[in-house]
């Protein structure tokens, strides 16, 4: 489904995620691991585009990124940083924009959808009013989850989607990933956590990155 | 000018009017203000430039050289557009570039409708209108463009969250930027918009003074100072517009990323 072929990024002269292909399929539950400053943000960032590469091939459903309209592949591959950020308005009006992009035209914002995202998350209906400036770094990353899955993504990129959650919090965001990929079988996730029990949990196999040799 | 209309001021007024500063001189070194240097290096500046472009000016509307004097107008958009972007905190490749055709564009555009146009002038070229439209059209484009870009160089740093974030939900690069883009047109506008609402009741445009002084009837002036200042306001407009439009497409790839490594602060 998204295919890498020796991906290469220089910086600062010396070459991150050396000799770097692996593939998605359909169904996948991946862990992206490797030590902090690895390139496991940068390797999501390039996936989606946001940052260029020094060379190597992305295909997403046999077609290099190059002949994706990028707006239309970013909304089938969805990147969510770590620390994605908001509107200075509603939870919901943060929500909504969203849906005014041209790329997302096709769908409408689903209330009972959402309704069922907070649910699962057990958020009460109230917290859509909420302003976004006063979420907690933890509930923000919940949100964040959330206003992506309505928008309907094949593949999911996480960054350490859940860093700043409590722990039964982080279950909760867990039921609500593995509930979206129940809804399709072509989905999967890539996934970035320090917590390698997390990802011994939910995925069942692993992208190794390695630092540099002349670092180790 | 042997008949003017008003009175010729001789050297010796110049030395009188300067005395009026030396008083201030002299109070803020007795009282250690430290403000003593500062107003010689201005005021002795002041006199330098002024003497200058007054010689230049002389010697341009004595010739009446088309070309001549479309080099002085050249040189003055050149001027203008450095001197719009020295005044912001950052950079990016090209911005000199971007700010010398926006401004040179707008103000030959506005300018140019105005003399050809507006008032009719016969010769186009003539400096006695030409010059000073151009001068005060281009010193408020300048201000424009260099508050514009400040803004949406800020922005797009301040913001980069929030716009990738946007980039990433399926934002084209134009809806990303469009909140930027707003801004920085709102921030390039405001001065020239509040020139506007409070002309005449708080200030009295120098152009207008200046003209009365020279024995130009009050509604005259007036009317002048109206013209000018739509010129005004049109060109800042389109010099604005078009420095953000010029900084977006440097600022977002047309593969819809924020090129966030292309802004530099300023050494």
């Amino acid at each position: 489904m998204l295919e890498v072929r020796d991906l290469v990024r220089f910086i600062e002269g010396r070459s991150i995620w050396p000799d770097l292909s692996f593939s998605l399929r359909p169904g996948e539950r991946v862990a992206l691991r490797g030590p902090s400053g690895s390139g496991k943000t940068l390797l999501m960032r390039a996936l989606v585009g946001l940052d260029a590469v020094d060379g190597g091939d992305i295909r997403f459903r046999d077609r290099a990124l190059a002949d994706w309209d990028i707006p239309e592949y970013r909304r089938l591959v969805r990147y969510i940083p770590q620390d994605a950020a908001f509107l200075s308005g509603t939870v919901r009006q943060s929500i909504e924009l969203f849906f005014s992009f041209r790329a997302n035209r096709d769908l409408q914002p689903d209330n009972r959808e959402l309704a069922r995202f907070l649910d699962i998350l057990r958020l009460p209906e109230t917290f859509l009013d909420k302003t976004a400036d006063f979420l907690s770094g933890g509930e923000k990353q919940m949100v964040a989850v959330m206003r992506s899955l309505l928008l309907k993504p094949e593949i999911l990129l996480l960054d350490e989607p859940t860093s700043n959650l409590d722990e039964a919090m982080v279950g909760r965001v867990e039921s609500l990933i593995e509930d979206w990929m129940d809804g399709d079988r072509q989905r999967c996730f890539v996934w970035t956590s320090h917590d390698s029990r997390q990802l011994d949990r939910l995925t069942e196999r692993s992208i190794e990155l390695r630092p540099h040799p002349t670092e180790v | 000018m042997e008949n003017a209309s008003y009175i010729v001021i001789g050297n010796w007024q110049l030395v009188l009017a300067a005395m009026l500063l030396l008083v201030n001189i002299a109070l803020s070194v007795v009282l250690r203000l430290g403000l003593g240097r500062d107003l010689v290096v201005g005021a002795v500046r002041m006199t330098v430039q002024l003497a200058l472009v007054g010689l230049v000016l002389e010697w341009i509307f004595q010739t009446r050289q088309p070309v001549l004097i479309v080099l002085m107008a050249l040189l003055m958009a050149g001027l203008a557009g450095v001197a719009a972007v020295q005044r912001t905190k950052r950079r990016f490749p090209g911005v000199y570039w971007n700010s010398l055709v926006t401004i040179s564009a707008s103000a030959f555009l506005v300018t140019g409708a105005a003399v050809t146009g507006i008032l009719q002038v016969d010769p186009w070229y003539d400096p006695q209108y030409l010059i000073p439209l151009l001068g005060m059209v281009l010193g408020n484009a300048l201000t424009g463009i260099s508050l514009g870009l400040d803004r949406m160089m800020e922005g797009c740093v301040r913001n980069r969250n929030w716009i990738e974030t946007m980039l990433s939900h399926g934002a084209s690069r134009w809806e990303a930027a469009h909140e930027e883009i707003r801004q920085a047109l709102r921030t390039g506008m405001i001065p020239t918009v509040n020139a506007m609402m409070i002309m005449g009741i708080v200030s009295l445009p120098g152009m207008m003074t200046g003209q009365i002084l020279a024995g130009a009837a009050p509604l005259d002036a007036v009317r002048y100072q109206m013209v000018i200042m739509f010129m005004i306001a049109a060109c800042t407009a389109l010099a604005t517009l078009g420095v953000v439009v010029l900084a977006y497409r440097m600022l977002f790839s047309p593969d819809h990323r924020l090129m966030s490594s292309r802004i530099r602060e300023k050494r």
